[in-house]
Parts: structure tokens; sequence; C-alpha cells
């Protein structure tokens, strides 16, 4: 049954160009640039590409489902079967291995359930003695349920992103921004480079895709680049991306260092099948390195303490590239890697604290700092980084399952808020301040409508997608260690109330509008509307492919019963689950954080609901409040900590170089120079002083002569 | 009979040199160059003369004509150049044409 499953809907060749579909499309706007197209129709090879990838994702989610339950099961069941039919993807010797023992099968730690395509050879190691011509890094897609969910909402918000920026990336009179076909082409770049580091295969492929990401931000963040501090929220970005790339770098080098020696002919070290597989026999204290090496990078790709600082900052961008930013393409990419790697993390429990100490100080403080901001995008920022903290605890608590479902159910609703407060700012002149605005909900009814949703959700709110996922990390984080789970609950009831807090300054309260707005704003268009209705849609219910129906006593409602579909579907990819962190029953648990929710949007009505102009809560919390207000100074401390230091350095080798090496050469430069000046008194263009010295120059000529035939006889 | 054909020579090349170096005037420079010129002629028709082997020859004679000719057609050049250069500066004086002159 199992051998007949594992034939797929497409084939997987087909699968392998979805990346690339994106690719196609911008490659075709720049060419509309170079051809100096018409910037309105700079959208559809865009929209069609994303959507033609978007639909492939769709078929290839039910696909790397069936690819992974067969070859997970098939690895312990039907050896002889699974060798027949994998023979055409399967370049790594590893399960080669298993089956060749003829069922004398034990159970490998480290899974390795996908399937590989190499698209083709890419990278010599140089080692031609070793087998078959050398040794290849290639370029190989791997494929299994984690991909699977990945790309999906990945391509899908993408996707929505895209029809909303095309309505969005217009002034009021529906004509195009100056850039807008700079932008759509950036915009599939970005879906490119993000699909293609999900899809990777081995880790120089995934590191390939984690810097064209890099890259893509840091166009798009610096896409107003007149503006200097668009400019500076770029560079900033992308050096801060940079650190963490370090460590990124210096972790695959460790694994190919580790590794290689374990490997057999044949093997390539930097396969995730064969890092995977060798894992184990590495020392305690290798597997540690490589993990936190790797931890630094996903700390700096997906915004977390201490390297989150530029991710408030990455608003300058367009709202539509935030919501690309911290719903799809770019922050999730640290989540993704950790799970995917969640062998080689679940190795080392000391990492693994690691992730789950700096987790929880990023989620409760970026969730304070949330809560004393006035702009609409930054608050939304400090969410992101707060939720990306606690898929980080639950990666760090064993449950990366946990991590990954609310990956996805976070990512319809924070890309619904981005968009949402992108469409606010864009009826409101590009002013996104909340103290300048407020009773937008009769001028905006669809955007308050959904951002209602989104707001709901991310809030934690009973039944909607946040409430699921997030329950279960604070579910997972108690079996970890109590002081963690109420840290957890405490953020949660903080997200509920800084989340209603903006939702009800925004558009509760009185009609008020900034000048910039104009005479008359209204609602946005329906390209932008649209995409907002089919978000909440996915923000209400996406939570439900992670929850059974079920009834009982353990049942939420007595009719809902956490892990669900989403949990069967990733069981048996890489994805290692601790079964302690989904063990006990956590109905009271589930209770407590519905009635938390709804207590932390209680206060904020309570405190918020009619939009106040003076903040109450800087004047109940006072110095405190200003804190957070001033995001705990963690900037001005990197301020003084690195980023002055660095610039005295630069002075100081500046100073050295233009004093020291350059003083060098002008002594050295010095001998001709006042050689030269001491002849060029003798050129002075008179023909008689030429004259005299060439007389002057044969008699010498003829004296030396007549003295060395004298001399020498 | 040679040495003093020689110091002849040597003696008029020498006060062309002389001349040519420290006068002044574009033309009486000219007339210098014709005086060393001379002084060389009469070099060659004295060693043809009275050759270091003994036997004299018509050899330096014939060098003599060749050169006096070759003189002939460069003082046609050089005057109408002196001309020129008058022409463009209205004087004789060669310290007005220092082109060369390293600025």
């Amino acid at each position: 049954m199992l051998a007949q499953a594992s034939t797929t809907l497409l084939p997987l060749k087909l699968y392998a160009t979805l990346p690339f579909w994106p690719l196609l499309g911008a490659i075709v706007v720049g060419l509309m640039i170079a051809l100096r197209a018409r910037a309105e129709r700079a959208w559809w090879p865009i929209v069609a590409t994303v959507a033609v990838s978007a639909l492939l994702a769709m078929v290839f989610v039910f696909d790397a489902g069936r690819i992974t339950a067969h070859e997970s099961g098939g690895e312990a069941h039907a050896t002889a079967a699974q060798h027949a039919v994998g023979e055409t993807s399967r370049e790594v010797a590893h399960a080669g291995e298993g089956s060749a023992t003829g069922g004398e099968w034990t159970p490998e730690p480290a899974r390795v359930p996908g399937k590989t395509i190499t698209l083709f050879r890419w990278i010599s190691l140089g080692e031609r003695t070793s087998l078959q011509g050398g040794q290849w890094i290639a370029a190989t897609f791997y494929f299994d349920s984690l991909t699977g969910v990945m790309i999906g909402f990945v391509t899908f918000v993408s996707l929505m992103v895209v029809i909303y920026s095309i309505g969005y990336m217009r002034d009021h009179h529906g004509h195009p921004e100056r850039g807008y076909e700079r932008f759509f082409a950036f915009l599939g770049l970005f879906v490119f480079s993000m699909a293609t580091l999900v899809f990777a295969g081995n880790f120089v492929l995934l590191y390939l895709g984690w810097e064209l990401v890099g890259l893509c931000s840091y166009l798009l963040i610096g896409f107003y680049y007149p503006k200097p501090s668009a400019a500076a929220a770029a560079k900033k970005a992308f050096i801060v991306n940079r650190i963490g790339d370090f460590g990124f770098a210096l972790g695959i080098f460790s694994i190919y260092l580790f590794v290689k020696p374990l490997t057999h002919a044949g093997e390539n070290p930097l396969d995730y099948a064969v890092v995977f597989h060798y894992i184990h026999q590495l020392a305690p204290g290798q597997i540690t390195t490589i993990g936190l090496l790797l931890l630094c990078g996903a700390l700096g790709k997906s915004a977390q303490f201490p390297l989150y600082v530029w991710l408030p900052d990455a608003m300058e961008g367009p709202s539509p590239v935030s919501a690309l930013i911290h719903a799809a393409t770019m922050v999730t990419a640290g989540v993704y890697m950790i799970a995917r790697c969640s062998p080689i993390f679940a190795a080392s429990q000391a990492v693994l604290n690691v992730i789950v100490v700096l987790g929880v100080i990023g989620a409760v403080m970026a969730a304070t700092m949330a809560m004393a901001q006035f702009d609409m995008k930054r608050i939304l920022a400090y969410s992101t980084i707060s939720q990306l903290a606690y898929m980080f605890v639950a990666l760090g608590c064993g449950a990366p399952d946990s991590g990954i479902f609310h990956v996805y159910t976070h990512a319809f609703f924070k890309a619904l808020l981005f968009l949402g407060a992108g469409s606010v700012m864009h009826q409101m002149g590009h002013v996104i301040d909340l103290r300048k605005f407020s009773g937008l909900g009769r001028i905006l009814p669809h955007t308050r409508n959904t951002m209602l949703v989104g707001c709901l959700a991310l809030a934690g709110f009973p039944l909607l997608a946040g409430f699921w996922s997030k329950d279960e990390i604070v579910h997972a984080s108690f079996q970890y260690h109590p002081a963690v789970g109420v840290l957890m609950l405490a953020t949660a009831a903080m997200t509920a109330y800084y989340t209603f807090r903006m939702y009800f300054l925004c558009f509760h309260g009185p009609t008020r509008l900034p000048d910039e707005a104009g005479e008359h704003p209204h609602e946005s268009p329906r390209v932008m509307t649209i995409p907002l209705y089919v978000l909440a849609v996915g923000a209400a219910l996406a939570g439900y492919l992670g929850v059974t129906v079920a009834g009982g006593a353990h049942s939420f409602l007595g009719f809902l019963r956490p892990h669900g579909l989403l949990h069967h579907y990733l069981h048996g990819s890489t994805i290692i689950v601790d079964e302690n962190a989904h063990a006990g029953g956590g109905l009271w648990l589930m209770y407590l954080s519905a009635l938390l929710a709804i207590g932390g949007i209680a206060a904020a009505w309570l405190r918020y609901g009619t939009a106040p102009r003076v903040d109450p809560d800087s004047i109940t919390l006072g110095r405190l409040w200003s804190i957070w207000n001033a995001k705990y100074y963690v900037d001005e401390f990197y301020d003084r900590a690195f980023v002055r230091p660095l610039r005295g350095l630069g002075r100081l080798c500046f100073a050295i170089d233009r004093n020291g090496i350059d003083g060098l050469i002008w002594v050295v430069t010095a001998v001709p120079r006042g050689l030269g000046a001491g002849l060029r008194l003798i050129q002075n263009g008179a023909m008689q002083t030429y004259a005299l010295g060439m007389a002057i120059g044969v008699t010498a000529l003829v004296l030396i002569w007549r003295w060395m035939e004298a001399a020498g006889g | 009979m040679l040495a003093a054909y020689l110091l002849i020579g040597a003696g008029l090349f020498v006060l062309g040199l002389i001349g040519f170096v420290t006068r002044r005037n574009l033309i009486i420079m000219f007339l210098c160059t014709e005086l060393m010129f001379q002084g060389i002629v009469l070099n060659l028709v004295a060693f043809g003369r009275y050759p270091l082997d003994g036997h004299p020859t018509l050899d330096g004679q014939a060098f003599g004509l060749f050169l006096l000719a070759v003189a002939a057609a460069e003082a046609a050049l050089a005057l109408a150049l002196i001309v020129l250069l008058y022409r463009y500066r209205d004087t004789l004086d060669p310290n007005v044409w220092k082109l060369l002159k390293d600025e």
C-alpha cells in the first residue's frame, strides 16, 4: 500500500521548477525596464509567476506528505520496494545502506525521510581521487513534509502580498509610484530566494538562499533609497544579518570539518541526509559547536535577541515588504532552518537550553516594547519578534512541530496585519503614528473588519488560528520548565493587550485625521481589500489543520483537541519531536490562555477603547513605560558598545593609512622626484645650451676614450 | 705637414663652436656652423693627401666635395627657416625660441 502511495500527482522534476518561476518573472520585469515598457504593466509577470508557484505548491503539499509518509514508513518495512521506487531520486547512499543489510534495520535517531532531487553539479570539491571523477556539491532540492508546509504558506502569502502591491504601490489617482516595476522585480527575486532556501537539499544551497533573502531584504527595505532613514535601515538590516550569517557560515564550515572524516566515498558531507545520518557519531562538543554557530545565523535572520534590532527599522520599506519579510520570506527562515536541522539541535541539550533562554528573553522584551510604541508598523514588528521568540521557545523545548505550526498560522495573521496597516497608511498619506489619527473604522470598514480578525488571531482569541498554535507552545514550555511556561503565558496576555491597544487607537474613538490624508480619505481599492479578506479567512481557519475534532474529557469546549492533521503530516520529516513536550493533558492551560487573551483584550478596551489622546499607560507606569518606549536603550547601547568603537577603529585605520602608509610611499617617491627636479633645470629650452652640452659631452667621451686606451695599454 | 692641417681644421671647428654657443644672432650662428663644416672638410682633405699608411688617394677630396654639396642644401633650408622664424618674432635672437623648455 505504501509503495503505491509513492506515485506523486506531478513529477518531482516539475516541483523542482517551482522556485524558478518568480525568478523568470523578475527577469521579464527586468527586460521590461530595459526596454522601457510602461510601468503600469510591470505587475503581471510577477503575479502570474508567483501564482504558478503557489499552485504548484498547493499540489506539492499533498505529494510531500505522501513522500514523507512513504519514505519514513518504508525504511522500516518495505525496504526492497523502496529501493526500487527511489532509484530516480536517490543520489545519496544513506538509505541504500539501510536496505542493503536486508531487514536488519536499526532505528536511527536521525531519520532522513525525504527525497533528494539533483538539479546539476555545482561546486567541485576538488578531490579527483575519491570516486568517479571527484566529489561535487550538487544543487539539490530536498522534498519532505516540512518543505511542503513551508513552501505552501510562503508562496500563498507571497501571492496575496504581490496582488495587494498592485494597488498599494500607486497613488490615489491610480498612477504607479516611481520604481513600481523595480519593486515587482525585487518581489519576484525575494520569493525565488525564499523558495530556494526552503527547497535546498544541502547546506551550501541553503546558505545561497539565506544570503539571497538577505540581499532582497536589503534592496526592498531600502526601496525608498533617497530617504536617508530608509537607506540607513537597509544597511542596518544587512549588517546585523551579516553578523549572524558569519556564525552560520562558520557552522557550515564546522559541519564539513567534523562530518567529513566520517563519510564514505560518494557521500557529500554537506547534504542534509548525510549530516543527519552521522550527527550522532560526533563528539558532544562538536555537536554543540555546530548547533551554536547555526543558531547564530538563525538569530540574525529571524531577528531574535540580541540581533533583533534590524527588524523594527526595517519598517522603512513599503508595507507589502514588511508583510513579506515578517510573514513569509525572511524571518521564518531561521525557524525553518532550526526545525530542518532538528536532528542536530536535538542532539545537544545545551544548545536547546540556549535557544529557550534567548527565546524567553526575546518574547518578554519585545512584548513589553510593543506596549509602548505609537508607530503601528513598529508595534507589529515587535510583535513579530515576540512571536518568533515563541517559535524559538518551541524549538528549544523539543516541540519543533509546534514551532512550525506557529510559523504557519503566524504567516497568515501577521501578513494580514501588515497589509491592513499598509492600507491605513496608504489612505492616511503615509502617516502611521497612532497619535495622529483615530476612529478610522468608519472610513476604512473593510480594513477594520479584516484587521479585527488578524488582531484576534494574534491575541490568541479562542478558536482563531493563533490560539491553537500559541497554546501548544505554552504547553510545551510548561513541560520544559514551569517558569518558562509562566513567562510565555504572561507574554500571551501582553500580546493581546498591545495588539488591541493598537487596534482601538486606530479604529475606535472620535474620527481624527492627519493633514496628509487629504480631503476625503476612502477605503482602499478592491485589489488591496480582497487579499485582506483572503488572509483573514486564513487567519481565522488556518489553525484547524493543527487540531482534531474529537469529543471527550480532554477536548477544548468538548469537541476540539490539539495535535491534529498538521502534526501527523510533519511526523516523519526531519523534525524530531520530544514526545514529553506533548505529554499530559493541557486542558486547563487552554482555558487559562483563552482567559488571558480575553482578559488582555478587555484591559485594552478599558484603557484605550475611546482612543485617548494621551496614552494612559505612560501616566500609570511612568518611568517603566518610558524605558519600554525607548526600547530598553538597546540601540543606544549597541551604538556605544559596538558602532562607535568600530567607527573609532575605522578612523584609526584610516589615519594609519593616510599618514603611515601614504607617508612611506611619499618618502619612496621623493628620491626620483628630487632627481627630476634637479635635472629639469638643465632642460631650459635654449638651443645654445644644448649645443654646449653636446660639445662638452663629445669632448668628455673622447677624453675618456683616450684615457681608457692609455690605461688599458 | 699633417699636424699643421689638422691644427688649422681644429682651430676652425673650435672658432665655429665658440661662435655658435656665444652669439645671439641666428644668421651668425648659422655662419658658425658653416665654419665648423669647413674645419671638418679640411681634416678630410688633409687625411686624403697625407694618409697614415703613406699612399695618398682622392677619397678625402671626394668626401669634401660631397660635404660641400650637403652644406649648400642645408644652407638653403636653414636660411629659409631663419626667415620664417624672423617673421614670427621680428628678431633673430635664438633665446626667444624656448619651446622645448620644461614648464
